[in-house]
């Protein structure tokens, strides 16, 4: 009975990987493929056009909570960025430490009266003020509202721009980022709402007033993996669901939105974990459901470099966050959940969210416990134990070593032979515990979910100060009047 | 896929598709290793040509 009891877990485990696997390798072509045709969609444009297109205007909206180590480099890179028409609007969430201070000291800031129109956030503004270093940049002081969409939603209220790119103020975007992100809206001006970009890892990399000037791969081993997990995740991922048009998640840390189609749906989901997601579930929700044409695009050469927790516990805040913000958002939007309305978006991306992304962390621990009791109690031979074992972990270190080599061949952001060889050997070693921990992490952050626990949840940073000597007032000011 | 070839070796009672699978899994692995080092390697040398 136990026996068959046993087997029978084991094989519905198996059917459940399958797809799953299946998926990933499904995603991989498509990415490939998306990549492709981004490319020649720009040689093409390049070859065509013979004005520059005239570029909406962008307001960058950057909040920042308790961030003292990392404000000023990121802000002065935030500045410096290459693109004509754009304002950047620091959101300072009630931090309790200098952030306000160094930023009024640096760039000299001066008040300004409030708009009498209504905010979108719910905590009290303290106050709007802008530098008179520089004409791009306003602050807002406002009361920390215990969810970062209440500071975006903050901000968004004071963007005067047509588009809108959320950022996160500890990161850092290469200076013609917002010139890769906006590609999308210049080929769809009427029908394009959003537009996604790609998130890579700073730790380990050099850089000098907000630029990034050496990639680098980090040698601490959490570091490591993550950054196999984010090139994994962003050319085998986004740029899949991008060439089913099902795109439905839009990192918070870059993401560029039309500012009257956010407005239109009430801004970010007030008390969303994770408030990046369920705007752009609701985006599509919404667009749909009115019938409104739309489009999303992600543009994988449009890319923001941003720093991943050092510590264990730093990944366990994070990733407990991630689960929690996944499943909240899944079950706001469970009505699209094969949905025939709602398309591919809701027979393929739905589905594929709650039973890999959700609830793949639970079947997986589960398989592996029922293996191992399986193998206890000598249910299992040997042969099956390793021939599972080899089978998963060689699927495992393909799908990563195609992911790289899609990385080394169309975006080389790690150009040195050293870089690729620590990432090959983290690609290894990857699916020998820390897989296992994050699985684990993610069934505390389902548990937690499903207690009704709901606070954001921030992990410590240590800041962009290395590499990096304080912001020149005198270089800003050049910067703006050269 | 990994794992339906597993099933089936399991199915067939013998160890042959889930080697053949760990093989073809890893000759992937290998041949996109090596493709990656080689495109590192010749833009090293192109750069240190030019």
């Amino acid at each position: 009975m136990l026996h068959s009891t046993l087997m029978f877990l084991i094989y519905a485990g198996m059917l459940y990987f399958l797809p799953a696997n299946l998926i990933y390798v499904v995603l991989l072509i498509a990415g490939v493929r998306d990549i492709r045709r981004g490319r020649r969609c720009q040689k093409t444009e390049l070859r065509k056009s013979t004005v520059p297109p005239s570029l909406p205007g962008i307001s960058v909206l950057a909040p920042a909570f308790n961030m003292e180590g990392s404000i000023l480099p990121s802000i002065a890179g935030l500045l410096s960025l290459d693109y004509p028409d754009f304002e950047v609007i620091v959101i300072n969430d009630g931090s309790s430490d200098r952030t306000f201070e160094l930023l009024s000291q640096t760039y000299e800031l001066e008040a300004v009266e409030l708009p009498t129109t209504q905010p979108l956030c719910r905590s009290p503004i303290h106050g709007l003020y802008r530098s008179k270093l520089n004409p791009r940049l306003r602050v807002l002081d406002k009361v920390n509202g215990g969810h970062k969409a209440d500071a975006l939603n903050a901000g968004l209220s004071f963007a005067h721009s047509k588009l809108f790119c959320a950022v996160d103020a500890d990161s850092l975007l290469e200076r013609d980022a917002l010139h890769q992100i906006v590609r999308p809206f210049l080929a769809d001006p009427d029908t394009m709402i959003a537009s996604g970009g790609t998130i890579r890892v700073i730790n380990g990399s050099r850089f000098h007033d907000g630029k990034i000037e050496k990639p680098r791969v980090s040698k601490n081993p959490l570091v490591l993996f993550q950054t196999v997990e984010y090139i994994r995740a962003f050319y085998t991922g986004r740029t899949g669901w991008n060439r089913f048009n099902s795109l439905i998640v839009i990192s918070g840390a870059f993401g560029l939105f039309r500012t009257s189609a956010v407005k239109g749906v009430g801004g970010y989901g007030a008390d969303a974990i994770g408030e990046d997601m369920e705007l752009v579930l609701r985006l599509h929700h919404e667009f749909r459901k009115n019938k409104i044409p739309y489009k999303m695009g992600f543009v994988p050469e449009a890319v923001c470099w941003t720093e991943v927790p050092e510590t264990l516990h730093g990944m366990y805040v994070q990733r407990h966050r991630w689960q929690r913000g996944l499943l909240d958002s899944l079950a706001s939007h469970r009505s699209m959940f094969l949905n025939p309305r709602y398309g591919t978006l809701g027979f393929l991306a739905m589905p594929y969210f709650y039973f890999v992304e959700a609830f793949g962390p639970i079947v997986e621990i589960f398989l592996w416990g029922v293996l191992f009791i399986a193998q206890s109690y000598g249910l299992l031979s040997f042969a099956f134990w390793l021939a599972f074992v080899l089978v998963s972990l060689s699927f495992s270190w393909a799908l990563s070593m195609c992911s790289i080599l899609v990385e080394i061949h169309y975006f080389s952001h790690y150009p040195r032979i050293r870089d690729f060889l620590l990432l090959t050997a983290a690609s290894l070693v990857e699916p020998f515990g820390y897989r296992q921990v994050t699985a684990v992490w993610r069934l505390a952050g389902t548990h937690s979910f499903l207690r009704g626990e709901n606070h954001w949840g921030k992990f410590k940073r240590s800041g962009f100060v290395s590499g990096v000597g304080p912001v020149d007032k005198t270089a800003i000011q050049k910067e703006e009047n050269p | 896929m990994a794992l339906l070839i597993l099933n089936l070796m399991v199915s067939s009672g013998g160890l042959a598709w889930g080697y053949l699978a760990f093989v073809f899994f890893m000759a992937v692995f290998l041949a996109t290793f090596f493709c990656a080092l080689g495109i590192l390697l010749l833009r090293k040398i192109g750069a240190q040509s030019a």
